[in-house]
């Protein structure tokens, strides 16, 4: 397709846009002064040293990190099953069960998060020890943003992988699980690669629904972030942006070699 | 010995009647086609075989067994599909021996069955490669070593050949026939193309919407259509209407002799190469031939053939002469004769 001259020009503005306030960030890291201000006074690295004494952050980032691992492995195990299941299923009102998948996607975090607060306290009072603040519901809360991914991003793969080779599998003396193990599992490994990243990032970089759910003193990385900057206006925030937009940076450019974005939502997959 | 026998199977989806009381026997080291246009059950038929469909009643005998209730798993058939359905993360030797290693067969003897295998279908040198990394027709190949290799009782194959091109398509008839005969192959092949159901079969089962036309050997088949379904489809293009009781046919555009044919109360089939187009003959009289006055309102250059249109007392005819021959053209008035003994009495198709 060709593109007119301002049809090139909107494109280029939508993307500075997009990647302006992610480029002043990473410059405001390197800045020598302890507040907020342009220009810059000088360069510096302190920031960025001084990360190892921010135990707050530090420890916020562990527990992100343990949250995403925990969350992306019951979000794969349980997306992954409903795709296959779903895309292999003969089930009346399939594709209302697929969109109820997305559901998630569609409401804004803020209020899945305080609805589950909400939903959690008043089980609370039947569970001994309380459901709300804890890692387990955390947990729980994250598999639900995530599994909108993990679903859809598997059964645009698993639609794709066909069932022929399954029936092949099962023709040639294999049980179902067997077949599931040789055959379906190995070939949607691009798909729970991709998936399972995109699960990660979601869990990681989550605010919103963290915010009703992290424990005084155990708070995720983003929540961390948020009380420091009620106190201070130092960039020591953008040195901890920074290293994690290179972090999910990485991931994202790893996802992308084993799923192409743009037809993972209308069925495609890199082959 | 495996025969596979398909014992009054029946099968329908909510109202649709997909397989009406079919019976099928496959001998042991027989090819036999299952023939039909999209929709008649044959792919159904296959697939319950296979096990991926249960039949509403009726049961699937192997060597013997029924196994009618076992899951695919547990049959010892092996198929060849449409698409192939390669494993694209195996190279082709873990292909061909999945089979092997699902039935639990010693690493070794799996090594040599496969290498056996690959060797008779003469693909031993793409052993290491990836589906991918393969032709069309090297995939063919892949797939009907994967199902040899397990030396399934009945090998059932779901129109194997159709993403071939024609010359590849008439090499590979050959090759399967010649690999049935060496391993004395018990085969049930599904086919939309009557040539090739022709050209390889032992026996040909014609089908339509869920019921058996005939059974019969490819001979049988071609020269001696029993429905007018089974006519059709075996490229008999004059169907026409009307009693025929051995001498006359009576049908409502009048009363026509006809010589010494077989009776049969539906219809007559002629096939567009026996038609003869001669000059009009009004005193013609023949124990031989049976004549019927035509106007000639078509005519289409096939190269080697030429193809007329005719109009015969309200019936329409086609008519395929040789070019040497094909010298009439559109608006003569000419006898259309055939030998009557290639005239084919038919009766009503079975499927309505």
């Amino acid at each position: 397709m060709k593109l007119s001259g301002w049809m090139k020009a909107l494109g280029l503005l939508v993307f500075v846009f997009m990647l302006g306030p992610v480029a002043i960030i990473v410059w405001i890291s390197f800045f020598d002064q302890a507040y907020l201000s342009f220009p810059a006074e000088g360069y510096s690295l302190r920031w960025y040293a001084g990360l190892v004494d921010q135990t707050e952050l530090f420890r916020g980032l562990l527990y992100s990190a343990e949250i995403a691992v925990i969350t992306t492995i019951i979000s794969l195990f349980l997306g992954v099953s409903a795709a296959i299941a779903l895309s292999r299923s003969r089930l009346r009102g399939r594709t209302l069960f697929e969109n109820v998948f997305l559901l998630p996607l569609v409401i804004p975090a803020i209020i899945t998060g305080m609805a589950l607060y909400i939903y959690l306290y008043q089980l609370s009072g039947i569970v001994q020890g309380g459901l709300v603040p804890s890692t387990w519901s955390l947990i729980a809360a994250h598999v639900i943003i995530t599994l909108p991914w993990t679903f859809r991003l598997t059964y645009a793969g698993a639609v794709s992988i066909g069932t022929d080779v399954e029936r092949a599998s099962l023709d040639l003396g294999r049980g179902s699980l067997a077949t599931l193990m040789r055959v379906t599992l190995p070939l949607l490994r691009p798909s729970l690669i991709g998936s399972g990243i995109f699960a990660f990032i979601f869990s990681f970089g989550d605010l919103e629904i963290s915010l009703f759910l992290v424990s005084p003193g155990q708070t995720t990385l983003p929540v961390a972030m948020v009380q420091y900057a009620e106190f201070n206006v130092d960039p020591t925030l953008a040195a901890v942006a920074t290293v994690q937009i290179v972090l999910i940076g990485l991931l994202l450019l790893i996802a992308n070699k084993f799923i192409r974005f743009g037809e993972a939502f209308s069925g495609g997959l890199k082959q | 010995m495996a025969e596979l026998l398909i014992e009054h199977v029946a099968k329908s989806y909510g109202e649709k009647l997909v397989l009406e009381d079919a019976y099928i026997k496959v001998p042991h080291g027989e090819f036999v086609s299952l023939l039909g246009p999209s929709g008649c059950g044959k792919t159904t038929t296959l697939n319950i075989v296979a096990g991926f469909v249960a039949p509403d009643s009726g049961s699937i005998r192997l060597g013997g067994d029924d196994i009618t209730r076992r899951p695919p798993y547990g049959r010892d058939t092996a198929i060849v599909f449409q698409n192939y359905a390669l494993f694209p993360h195996m190279r082709v030797t873990d292909n061909v021996a999945y089979g092997l290693r699902a039935r639990r067969v010693a690493k070794d003897a799996i090594a040599k069955r496969v290498e056996e295998t690959l060797r008779i279908m003469g693909i031993h040198d793409l052993a290491d490669r990836f589906p991918s990394q393969l032709s069309g027709g090297q995939q063919q190949r892949v797939a009907v070593a994967r199902a040899v290799a397990v030396r399934p009782s009945a090998l059932l194959m779901d129109e194997p050949l159709s993403n071939l091109d024609a010359k590849l398509r008439a090499e590979i008839r050959i090759e399967l026939r010649e690999l049935q005969h060496r391993l004395d192959q018990t085969i049930l092949f599904v086919t939309h193309d009557q040539e090739e159901a022709l050209s390889m079969s032992d026996r040909i089962v014609l089908m339509n919407r869920g019921r058996i036309e005939q059974i019969g050997s490819p001979d049988e088949l071609f020269q001696r259509p029993k429905t007018v379904f089974a006519a059709g489809f075996m490229g008999v293009e004059n169907i026409v209407d009307g009693a025929f009781d051995g001498r006359t046919w009576a049908s409502e555009n009048g009363t026509q002799t006809m010589p010494g044919t077989a009776a049969s109360a539906g219809a007559v089939g002629i096939r567009p190469s026996e038609l003869e187009l001669v000059e009009r003959d009004p005193n013609f009289v023949s124990d031989e031939y049976a004549s019927v006055q035509a106007t000639v309102t078509g005519r289409t250059y096939l190269g080697d053939n030429v193809r007329y249109e005719l109009a015969a007392r309200g019936d329409s005819l086609v008519a395929v002469v040789p070019y040497s021959k094909a010298d009439k053209d559109i608006g003569d008035e000419v006898d259309a004769r055939v030998l009557a003994k290639c005239l084919i009495p038919l009766e009503p198709s079975v499927a309505q």
